[in-house]
Order: C-alpha cells, then sequence, then structure tokens
C-alpha cells in the first residue's frame, strides 16, 4: 500500500482524478468553522476538519459531487462524537468526586452560558437527532438534508420536528423552560 | 401561523441552537493542507495518541483514584455501589479550593503516554499482560499504549480551614485531630494499558495501585470528615467513614440525570455508567483479580459492553 501521503500527491498532480487540494481549499475553512459553534475550541476544531478530509480521501467511493456534502455531514458528526466524549470525560470526572479535575479552558468560558447547555443537551441526543438539528441550523434545506444524511426528503419534516422535541425536552430537564 | 406550537417550538430551539455563534476561527486553508499530508509522516499520528492520552489520563485519575487493595475484587464494587448514592458535588463548588484538594488527590507530574507496537511491547512496560477481546470481537486491530505509573497525592491538610468548612455545614462540634495539620495522602497508581478500536472504542486496564498514609493514620475518621464538608449528614458520613476504614475507596458521585447500572460480568459485578441502549456513550467499569478494567465506548448499547466484558480472557 502506497503511503497516503503520496496518494494524496498523486491526487493532486492528476487532473484526471478527483481534485482534492481543490476541495479541500474550498471547504476547509468553512468545515472549521461548523466544528467550531460546536465544540468552541478552534485549535481542535481545525484538527478534526483535517480529520474529515482525512476520512474522505479514505473514501474513494464518495470522491466526486457527493464529496462536499460527504464532508458536511462527517465534520458534524466528528465535532457531535467530540462533544459526545467531552461530556463522557466529564462523567468519569463526576465519578470520582473527589478527585481533583482541573476545567478545561472551554469549561471555563462555557460554564452556565446558553452555549454550554446547548452543547450538553446535543451531547446526550441521539447521533441523528443532534445531526440534523446543527445541519439544520448551519442553514441546509431539507432537500440538502435530505441528501447529506441518505433520508427520504420526505421524511425530513417528521424527523426534524422529533429531533427538536427531543432537544427541548432535554433541555427543559436539564435547566428549565425559562433558562 | 403564529400560535402553531410545532412553529413555537421550532423557534424556541432554533434560538437555542443560533446561540451557538460562528467562533473566532482563523482557519488556515495551507496549514491545513500541510497538516494533512504529514499526516502519515507520523506527526498527526503521534497528536492523535496525544489526545488519546488526555482521555487516558482523565480515566486513569479515576483507576487511581480507587484505592484497591489486592484481592478486594468485590470491595471495589462496594465502593461503587454506594457512591452511586452520593451527593457530595452539589457542595463541593461552594468550598474553597485549599479544602477541596485537601479530601482529593492531584497528579503530580504530567501524564507520558507512549506507544506501543505489540502487545508484548505493551507487557514489557506494563509489567502485565494486557487481556484483550479476541479477534472478530472489535473492529480492527487495536492501537495500544502505555501510560507509566503516576503518583497522585492531596494537598496538605490546613485544620483552620477545615474547621471553617465543617461550621459552614453546621458541624462546629466536629473534632480534627491537632496533629492532621499539614497531613498529605499519596497513591501511585498504573500502568495502564489502554487498547484503541475503530469506532471510538477503548479498552483500558489497569495494574493494582497502592495508597500511603501516616503510620496508624484514621484514614476512616479522615474521610468521614471529608463526608461532612462535603455536605452529608453526621450519619451518613460515620457510616461511610467506617465503611471507608475498611475498605478504603473514594465515593462516587452521580447528577440526578446520570444513569447508572450494577450489571453482571463473568468474572463479577460491574457498574456501566450511560444510557443502557448506547445512545449516548457508555462506560462500564469491572475489575478481576489484579486488574481494573474500563471500557470507554461512543455507541455500544449494554448487551454489546457486557459481552465485550465477557470476551476478555
Amino acid at each position: 500500500m502506497r503511503a497516503s501521503t503520496e496518494l494524496v500527491a498523486t491526487a493532486v498532480s492528476s487532473p484526471a482524478s478527483f481534485d482534492f487540494e481543490t476541495l479541500f481549499r474550498q471547504h476547509y475553512a468553512r468545515l472549521t468553522r461548523v466544528i467550531a459553534r460546536i465544540i468552541f475550541e478552534p485549535g481542535r476544531a481545525e484538527e478534526l476538519a483535517v480529520e474529515a478530509f482525512w476520512k474522505l480521501w479514505r473514501t474513494p467511493k464518495v470522491h466526486g459531487d457527493a464529496a462536499p456534502g460527504w464532508l458536511h455531514r462527517t465534520a458534524v458528526r466528528l465535532a457531535l462524537d467530540e462533544l459526545r466524549r467531552r461530556a463522557r470525560r466529564a462523567r468519569y470526572e463526576r465519578v470520582t468526586s473527589l478527585v481533583r479535575q482541573p476545567k478545561t479552558p472551554d469549561e471555563l468560558f462555557s460554564a452556565g452560558e446558553e452555549q454550554g447547555r446547548v452543547r450538553a443537551v446535543l451531547a446526550s441526543m441521539t447521533p441523528r437527532q443532534s445531526e440534523l438539528l446543527v445541519l439544520r441550523s448551519d442553514g441546509l434545506s431539507y432537500d440538502e438534508l435530505a441528501r447529506v444524511l441518505s433520508i427520504n426528503p420526505v421524511s425530513i419534516g417528521a424527523l426534524l420536528k422529533r429531533a427538536r422535541e427531543a432537544f427541548r425536552k432535554e433541555y427543559v430537564k436539564r435547566y428549565g423552560e425559562q433558562s | 401561523m403564529a400560535n402553531n406550537p410545532d412553529s413555537h417550538e421550532s423557534q424556541w430551539v432554533d434560538e437555542r441552537l443560533n446561540s451557538l455563534a460562528d467562533a473566532n476561527v482563523e482557519a488556515d486553508a495551507t496549514r491545513g493542507w500541510a497538516e494533512l499530508r504529514r499526516r502519515d509522516r507520523g506527526a498527526a499520528r503521534r497528536r492523535r495518541w496525544a489526545w488519546g492520552a488526555a482521555t487516558a489520563g482523565a480515566v486513569g485519575l479515576v483507576l487511581f483514584a480507587l484505592p484497591w487493595p489486592r484481592a478486594a475484587a468485590q470491595r471495589l464494587w462496594d465502593r461503587l455501589v454506594l457512591g452511586r448514592v452520593a451527593v457530595i458535588q452539589a457542595n463541593r463548588h461552594d468550598l474553597p479550593d485549599s479544602v477541596v484538594e485537601a479530601f482529593t488527590m492531584g497528579d503530580r507530574q504530567p501524564w507520558t503516554t507512549t506507544v506501543v507496537k505489540d502487545v508484548a511491547e505493551a507487557e514489557r512496560m506494563a509489567g502485565f499482560r494486557p487481556s484483550l477481546p479476541p479477534p472478530g470481537v472489535l473492529s480492527g486491530t487495536p492501537q495500544l499504549s502505555v501510560v507509566p505509573k503516576v503518583v497522585f497525592s492531596t494537598r496538605p491538610l490546613k485544620i483552620v480551614e477545615i474547621k471553617q468548612a465543617l461550621a459552614a455545614v453546621g458541624a462546629s462540634d466536629i473534632t480534627v485531630p491537632g496533629e492532621w495539620e499539614g497531613t498529605t495522602l499519596t497513591a501511585e497508581g498504573g500502568p495502564v494499558v489502554v487498547a484503541t478500536y475503530q469506532n471510538d472504542v477503548e479498552v483500558m486496564q489497569s495494574a493494582a495501585f497502592k495508597m500511603t498514609t501516616p503510620s496508624g493514620f484514621p484514614f476512616g475518621r479522615f474521610m468521614e470528615i471529608g463526608f461532612l464538608v462535603f455536605g452529608r449528614s453526621p450519619n451518613e458520613a460515620r457510616d461511610l467513614g467506617q465503611k471507608f476504614a475498611a475498605n478504603p475507596a473514594l465515593v462516587l458521585h452521580f447528577p440526578e440525570h446520570e444513569k447508572v447500572l450494577d450489571v453482571t460480568v463473568r468474572s463479577g459485578q460491574a457498574v456501566l455508567v450511560g444510557n443502557p441502549d448506547g445512545s449516548e456513550g457508555i462506560c462500564l467499569f469491572w475489575n478481576a483479580p489484579g486488574r481494573l478494567y474500563i471500557v470507554s465506548a461512543g455507541k455500544m448499547n449494554q448487551e454489546q459492553a457486557v459481552r465485550l466484558a465477557n470476551a476478555i480472557p
């Protein structure tokens, strides 16, 4: 197997192949911003954006027109995974309440803030529902959502409705209606 | 329609999601591209491991924070069950750091994680052979890393501060022994072997760990006062302190919305933290003689987690 950097270089230099670098330069900044909205930490957002492109490179079947949508979904998914991982880690920390744990800058920033609440709720929801809400919030139309998430377009409205209900229910359960 | 409840709910949710305003991100595509190209040269892999190390470190604190005498398998879970009903953290935020840290353990040195190439190397570094699920149980081959021994300690206890904290919770009649002034408890834990699989699954296992206290130190009494400081009632604190004296441990705390479940695995009892349906990631703790295991998974339900635990020799 060739080294991946060779593969990237080969792809970039081959006009007949998937133009990976152009795609990267077109979408990298937007993906980073989307991820940063979810996890807040800009440095980590850049890493996850690179991770999304890395996954794209290793998934040849989506090279082509479907790549931007696939990237968008993957980026959101990576960010939500990160959010859930942090939530799990926070849980480990709470498990041992007598163990001292320094707060991360993110925690310090978001403590008590609306963003922190929204992130906590998103982290607790099913991945599909969180993805739907975040992608919709990021401006995707119903058709785009259907394409990106491989969902029947006629189902999008109902699924979004259920996702919103789940979000609100969890939010109110945790923080109350008026928060 | 203005009165449409769906519309109202949609607006309500959207308003909250919109609070995730764009972070001030200066995404540098050139740097990102260079980063992507470096991946195969190992830099990104090391970074990923550094991130993994941070995760392992957080979990490691759990491992090392549980005083775990050899051959005390059942007792470990007694501790966990005790902790599940604790409500200590609710009051912890009101306490000065110096008081919290007199009863809690922090790591004295930075965590270091070493990526190893195989089980044999992990065994050489950790001093025990990690038990991993047989091929086919989890996808792919695990990436292994080892966290060496880590020393944790409490901050030196200041009696005047502890008395103030006790007074604040209405326990000013409690006597804090004068000889405790400056007391520090130390624990040494690890090594930990971390096996990272695809799909956000990690299997962690730690060797036994040792806790040191001053000779003849009444650990149970110390913990009783700790529980009082953290807001438990005198009776509860006394009961817990006695149990701690017989079986040193840390109290566990789970917020009300957290799901915690006692489950049975092949080697005995285990504790599952998280939604059993696997929708938000779970963490399964169990132990075997001389070893504490933790499975951390992003998308794994209770049945799958138990099956995984049972597959580990």
